[in-house]
């Protein structure tokens, strides 16, 4: 809570030096509050609250902030089947700075830090971006540099914790290719060293041929993970009121994971005022090599073990509905509404103790802009 | 890749006119229309996937375990 508190607090002084900053002049800006709702058939639920402020503090200089929370719930089948089986709720609060520079008229450069705090897991992450267009402004070539510092740990055990460092680079680049049509091709490695346990996590080990005998062992993974991705999008104004969406997407990791990710999205405007988006979203992962979902190997217990169903082989599918009414002429801005619902299903290979997931997701947000 | 391939020879890369992109700065062809959802649907598949999500910074927790 007092971490809530301060988070507000910031926000607000941000966004007052940044009025401060403006004097006389107008605010042109974004603000934004939006809530989350997340349940699943195995017994997570999670509320998350947002709130952005973004401010154009000078002509060349836009400041921006951010808060977030998440309130979880959770009697999953990981927190059933561990030495605690009591279900439990936690909450964890991240907040974000961040400033963007109009270096030149085609160059934006920008940073940001933020942090993210919870009981067993603290974080904070320093970004650089940088942005730039062409004469036409048919192009767009972009990078960022991410590096990020976290504390791991299991509440109230000061045995099983550790120090995850993590390096990311990104860059992008996207294409005007006609007045209906934006193709955009991105990329991003990351490289993670330290503690990549989960410290809640125990591994069951059985004795071959005999499963009466049992060993609980906490999850062992490499200290070190580099992972990738890749997504290409297209963006396509059908007409005036119908608009599509695709993208694909690409991710692997040096533990064996790979993947392809599939979006597309329809939305339709049949008024200047509102949009009614269809969204449809496909994932195959193939599991890290280490990862099995029984450990019959006893009493040589292997070197890497998980049953972390982020490694393991999964297949999910996925749809959504959303849509945003825009109010044109309020106090000088515009303000928006969305409305959202989402559900998705996973099928998930070799983990005996969690087939399949549903998942639902709703969403309400209010922005305003001038 | 031939998907995309076939995308830049099909549009080309000719100069859009200022004029000629109103359909351009629709919301709907924005990068993102909704920066709050995509902001929290990353922060699931985060803790549901192994994928990195191009743009995405490091960190952060995952918020439920």
């Amino acid at each position: 809570m007092g971490a809530g508190v301060a988070a507000t607090d910031l926000l607000l002084a941000i966004a007052a030096v940044a009025m401060s900053l403006q004097g006389s002049a107008r605010a042109d800006g974004r603000a934004a509050i939006a809530g989350h709702y997340y349940t699943d058939s195995d017994e997570l639920a999670v509320w998350h609250p947002q709130a952005t402020v973004r401010l154009e503090a000078i002509d060349e200089l836009t400041l921006a902030a951010a808060y977030d929370a998440d309130v979880v719930s959770a009697a999953t089948v990981d927190v059933r089947t561990s030495a605690s089986t009591r279900a439990f709720v936690e909450s964890r609060h991240g907040i974000g700075a961040d400033l963007t520079l109009e270096a030149a008229p085609a160059v934006r450069a920008g940073g940001g830090v933020s942090g993210s705090f919870s009981p067993d897991y603290d974080s904070a992450t320093v970004a650089l971006r940088l942005s730039v267009d062409d004469d036409e402004r048919i192009h767009t070539l972009s990078t960022a540099a991410t590096m990020s510092y976290a504390v791991v740990g299991r509440t109230g055990d000061q045995d099983a914790s550790g120090e995850l460092v993590a390096a990311g680079l990104s860059a992008g680049w996207a294409v005007v290719l006609s007045p209906a049509m934006v193709f955009d091709l991105a990329g991003a490695l990351e490289l993670q060293a330290g503690f990549l346990e989960s410290p809640y996590r125990f591994v069951d080990v059985f004795a071959r041929g005999d499963p009466r005998q049992r060993l609980a062992m906490p999850e062992a993974v490499p200290n070190e993970r580099l992972r990738g991705s890749a997504r290409a999008r297209l963006r396509l104004a059908i007409s005036d009121e119908v608009f599509v969406r695709g993208a694909y997407r690409f991710h692997a990791d040096d533990w064996g994971v790979l993947g392809h990710t599939a979006d597309v999205e329809l939305s339709v405007a049949p008024a200047e005022f509102l949009t009614v988006t269809a969204s449809l979203r496909f994932l195959g992962q193939r599991a890290a090599s280490f990862y099995r979902g029984r450990y019959e190997t006893l009493p040589l217990v292997p070197e890497l073990r998980t049953r972390d169903r982020e490694l393991a082989a999964q297949r999910s599918a996925g749809g959504g509905l959303s849509v945003e009414l825009r109010l044109p002429e309020v106090l000088g801005g515009e303000a928006a509404v969305f409305l959202r619902g989402d559900l998705t299903e996973t099928r998930l290979f070799d983990t005996p103790l969690l087939r399949s997931r549903l998942a639902g997701i709703v969403g309400l947000g209010l922005s305003y802009t001038r | 890749m031939k998907i995309v391939v076939l995308v830049l020879l099909a549009g080309g890369c000719v100069p859009v006119a200022a004029w000629d992109r109103e359909r351009l700065a629709r919301p709907e062809m924005a990068e993102s229309a909704h920066p709050e959802a995509d902001a929290f649907d990353a922060h699931v598949r985060g803790a549901r996937e192994a994928a990195l999500e191009p743009g995405a910074s490091g960190g952060g927790g995952c918020g439920c375990n």
